[in-house]
């Protein structure tokens, strides 16, 4: 056997024995014992395992085990959300077969992109559309007014937005890096953010923001740019802090949490305490109190897993998300359409700031945003537009392969 | 009691986190290593003037320095052969070298199967394939 | 393209930094995150982990249960069975108020947390049964305990009593109390008293010691040359640079020496012992004494004061520090711990409240043993000032403090206190030759010692020899 099938079958194989250690966990976690977990953990491995084949054989080339890692953090999330919520861990399983699904299907469509590339412009009134869409028909939850809720499907525009936008802006930045692209970019960007600071979504806006500014780093290397972009930042980050109260509320919490416990600080405490019990091998799956913590599913669904999980478990699912970054920018870099570049590095850049702005908020680094953690957030527009930004990373990767395949299939075809 | 069985796992469940972290790790190190994406050593070797050398999914022989296996004769062309695995068979390419590359005295114009034995000539140079047979 | 692919590398090690700070902090907290977690009451994991063990109790020395738990409707409820009388000692232990006293600062033994026996300890978890925590036994006596706290009357202050050949703290009265039991119908009364009843004044409370100093200053002054020969003049009064400093109701006791100085608790003599003995000297016998320095002890004890060298600028400090006024400061413990060092010897053992800690097997977890903490005086300057203490009691200010058949020895002191009524003091220790208690009595505002504060340890010392 290979060195690469056996790594293959050992990454497999974790995934397996993770779920059916914890889903066997959780089914005798209370009184009557369910099998719910105990199917759950069968047919997680199951479709792990078709999919992953099914785009070993279809879509051999490129970054082939991103779907891998992919599946080992739904799987985490799942068994989460599972302890936390056994009903919610039903919906996940949903927005995750859907999301993989998804996934194939963004490989697969996602080449036909570049027939419609001329037509670029369309994006710009996608995204305008979408955002006015979310104005005069959405709903707030949690505090952002950035869902739609069409009878007992809600869905969050904005996720789409974002790979909408990375394509738009780097559209504009293949096609043109004078100041002309450089302000037609800053104009999409303030546009997304006006939008998206009146749905009171700061922490996307952010994402926004910076994703952009990366961007045009990458695509210009101008470092006058990129100091006026931080400038920029800060200046929006205190304005945020002077015209929004709850910005005032998220920061003095994150300065000094002790002082109104109870009352503002009432979240990242109990993350702290959360995080602060788990040690080293964290409590045991169920013996940990994610109860106490408000929004634990959602946003706070890491320091539940730093509870249960422990500090070990915390920091690999941390390192995880950094080889996801990794493997992507390597995409970005490896890929020699500049365009596809671009679209690569923006959706990381997305991807990796989402995780940062959360994880940092949940143990205190940064103040809390009300931003979701990938993958392991309970949240079905999340996982599904992720699988989808993956799909598409996934293609591009296969574009910066040498030609080996090529060179393959035409010895077959010879002898 | 359940709480003795959570905690007695939750050392399983680390450990096998670790498990599959250390697998993408040691999968992005070979990747690092390899020239391309996926070229790992495989269970077939080539055996010259008494050295063994392993054999990759994609291996490249040839004068110049960074080909996989290095023959230094002055018949050999800078790149001028290759071997690679396709599923289960390994095939031996010639390069367009200016000498060409010879299986079992043959010279070959088509990637050839390799089988256990065979003995490749490269400028003076013969190599013999080896191939586990698992 | 070599600056595109150069810049996506550049932002690779930004998010490679980001990732970073996310681990070292992670790191950070996890090695420093274990006092938040412990000291928030906020954190309810802590008190539902408690939930499943079953909390020791807290007995006095004969065995007699001053706290305990019991269940109701499956709760752990504490039961302070010794009330009002114990308060302070015990504290409380509650999810709303938090913790002090022994429940506090002994929560790990009474949980049994420090001598967790693996075995046992996965047998209850197989079983569901909880796990026990062990039982703490102090070294008060409860009967004396009453004793005291019914003799301090309807007063605030406080009454220490100790074996001061051990160390072993057989009675600590803190008034006013409350009832522990009834907190949450009296907690925010407690809270606005001004009275400051849950505060501890056995440890927490700093006093100027008055007369009852004397005994120190007296130390120092037993220690210089010829000192029992010397004699000063006393005028009803002294004038340190400018300043008078009177005896109590200007009494001119004329020409004295120390003995005779100690018996009437003559200031001037001590004022001007003082000024010959010198701010550094003095200083150094009353940190002897442990003044200025942090008491070991099961609570937490605030530290007494003896002013600084640099704050006795002048002389008038140092006179009134001879006498215990000024800037002196000292605890009702502290106080205790000082006679009980001229008690025994001139030896001040280790004040300790807690003598043994049982696991529910009955076994001992640990023991206290008797340790020396200072030996602040010889054991003959010792008994000189015992003497005078027997005598103090005999004829002098002390005489409220006489028990029929025991020679019992002691110090009056009435500190004066500015805008108020003084503080009346009293420190003394019987039999005198064999002693086997010493108190300290100070009532806040009680006006005269030897009148307010003398027979309440008489009381005390009395109830404690007839036994």
């Amino acid at each position: 056997m290979d060195y690469d099938e056996r790594i293959e079958i050992a990454l497999l194989n974790s995934i397996y024995i993770i779920g059916v250690v914890a889903f066997f966990l959780l089914a005798v976690y209370k009184s009557p014992i369910s099998l719910n977990p105990i199917y759950i953990a069968f047919g997680f491995g199951f479709t792990v395992t078709i999919f992953y084949y099914l785009i070993k054989k279809f879509f051999p080339k490129g970054d082939i085990y991103i779907f891998l890692i992919l599946s080992f953090l739904t799987e985490i999330g799942l068994i989460m959300i599972y302890r936390i919520n056994s009903e919610l861990a039903l919906k996940q399983v949903e927005w995750i077969a859907i999301g993989m699904i998804l996934f194939m299907a963004s490989i697969f469509f996602f080449r036909f992109y570049e027939g419609i590339r001329k037509h670029y412009q369309v994006l710009l009134v996608l995204i305008i559309l979408l955002f006015l869409v979310t104005l005069l028909f959405g709903t707030e939850k949690f505090g952002s007014k950035n869902w739609i809720v069409v009878g007992n499907f809600s869905f969050q525009p904005s996720e789409l937005i974002k790979i909408l936008f990375v394509m738009m802006v780097s559209e504009i930045l293949t096609r043109d890096k004078t100041k002309k692209g450089i302000l037609k970019v800053v104009g999409i960007t303030l546009i997304s953010l006006f939008f998206l600071v009146l749905q009171k979504d700061l922490g996307s806006a952010f994402l926004f923001y910076m994703t952009a500014l990366i961007m045009i780093f990458v695509a210009t290397s101008n470092l006058l740019y990129t100091m006026f972009g931080f400038l920029g930042l800060i200046f929006s980050g205190y304005m945020g802090f002077i015209l929004f109260d709850h910005v005032k509320v998220r920061v003095a919490a994150w300065l000094n949490p002790w002082l109104d416990v109870p009352g503002r600080s009432y979240q990242i405490v109990q993350s702290l305490f959360a995080i602060g019990y788990g040690g080293f091998f964290g409590t045991g799956l169920g013996l940990g109190h994610p109860e106490y913590i408000p929004a634990v599913y959602t946003d706070f669904i890491f320091s539940a897993i730093c509870e249960e999980f422990g500090f070990l478990g915390a920091v690999a699912i941390v390192i995880v998300y950094f080889i996801i970054c990794y493997r992507g920018l390597r995409v970005s870099l490896k890929c020699r359409e500049e365009v596809y570049s671009y679209i690569a590095l923006g959706l990381i850049s997305m991807f990796g700031l989402q995780v940062f702005t959360i994880i940092g908020g949940v143990i205190k680094l940064i103040p809390l945003t009300g931003v979701t953690l990938p993958f392991v957030s309970y949240g079905g527009t999340s996982m599904v537009m992720s699988f989808i930004t993956f799909g598409i990373i996934k293609y591009i990767s296969e574009l910066g392969v040498e030609d080996l395949w090529e060179k393959e299939n035409e010895i077959y075809k010879l002898s | 009691m359940y709480e003795i069985l959570a905690q007695i796992l939750r050392f399983v469940l680390v450990a096998f986190i670790y498990v599959f972290l250390y697998n993408i790790v040691k999968i992005m190190i070979l990747e690092l290593r390899g020239n391309i994406g996926n070229s790992e050593i495989t269970n077939a070797k080539l055996e010259m003037q008494n050295i063994i050398y392993n054999l990759y999914t994609y291996t490249t022989l040839g004068r110049a320095e960074d080909n996989d296996i290095r023959i230094e004769n002055q018949y050999v062309s800078s790149k001028h052969a290759a071997i690679y695995k396709r599923g289960r068979k390994f095939f031996l390419e010639d390069l367009k070298s200016t000498n060409g590359t010879f299986l079992n005295g043959k010279r070959i114009k088509k990637p050839v199967v390799l089988r256990n034995g065979d003995v490749i000539k490269v400028g003076e140079v013969e190599l013999k394939f080896l191939l586990d047979k698992r | 393209m070599g600056k595109r692919e150069r810049n996506i590398q550049i932002i690779l090690i930004f998010f490679s930094l980001l990732f970073l700070s996310i681990i070292i902090y992670l790191t950070y907290f996890e090695i420093n995150e274990k006092d938040k977690l412990l000291a928030s009451p906020y954190n309810k994991r802590l008190w539902e982990e408690e939930q499943s063990i079953i909390r020791g109790s807290i007995l006095d020395r004969n065995g007699i249960v001053l706290a305990k738990s019991s269940f109701y409707n499956g709760k752990q409820t504490r039961l302070y069975e010794g009330g009002v009388f114990t308060a302070h000692i015990t504290g409380f232990s509650n999810e709303k108020y938090g913790r002090s006293g022994i429940e506090a600062y002994y929560n790990g033994e009474l949980l049994g947390l420090n001598n967790r026996n693996p075995i046992d300890y996965f047998i209850n978890k197989f079983s569901g049964r909880k796990q026990k925590g062990n039982d703490v036994y102090l070294t008060i006596d409860y009967n004396l305990q009453k004793v005291a706290y019914y003799a301090l009357g309807n007063n605030k202050g406080a009454v220490v009593a100790l074996n001061p050949q051990t160390g072993e703290i057989l009675a600590m009265v803190s008034k006013p109390s409350f009832d522990p039991n009834r907190l949450d119908s009296i907690w925010d009364a407690l809270v606005k008293d001004e009275g400051s009843p849950l505060v501890n004044r056995a440890v927490q409370g700093l006093y100027p010691p008055g007369s009852v100093f004397k005994v120190v200053t007296g130390s120092a002054f037993l220690e210089g040359r010829d000192a029992l020969s010397r004699k000063y003049t006393c005028e009803g009064y002294v004038e340190v640079e400018g300043r008078k400093i009177s005896d109590f109701e200007g009494v001119k006791h004329g020409s004295l020496d120390i003995r005779k100085a100690m018996v009437v608790s003559c200031n001037s003599f001590f004022i001007q012992a003082g000024l010959d003995i010198g701010m550094d000297r003095l200083k150094r016998f009353s940190e002897a004494y442990f003044f200025n320095r942090e008491i070991p002890f099961d609570l937490p004890v605030k530290n007494s004061v003896f002013p600084t060298a640099s704050l006795l600028k002048n002389n008038i400090e140092l006179a009134e520090a001879s006498i215990g006024q000024g800037k002196v400061l000292v605890s009702p413990l502290h106080m205790a711990m000082v006679v009980s060092a001229i008690a025994n010897d001139g030896v001040m053992m280790k004040p300790f409240l807690v003598s043994k800690v049982m696991n529910y097997k009955n076994q001992i977890v640990w023991e206290t043993y008797p340790q020396v903490l200072a030996e602040p005086v010889s054991s003959e300057t010792a008994r000189l000032i015992k003497e005078m203490m027997v005598e103090v009691v005999e004829k002098g200010t002390g005489k409220e403090a006489k028990i029929y058949g025991v020679k019992v020895a002691g110090k009056t002191g009435t500190a004066e206190v500015e805008g108020n009524k003084s503080h009346a003091w009293f420190i003394g220790f019987a039999p005198s030759d064999k002693p086997k208690i010493a108190v300290a009595v100070v009532v806040e505002n009680g006006g005269i010692g030897g009148i307010k504060a003398a027979p309440i340890a008489r009381a005390v010392m009395e109830e404690y020899l007839r036994r």
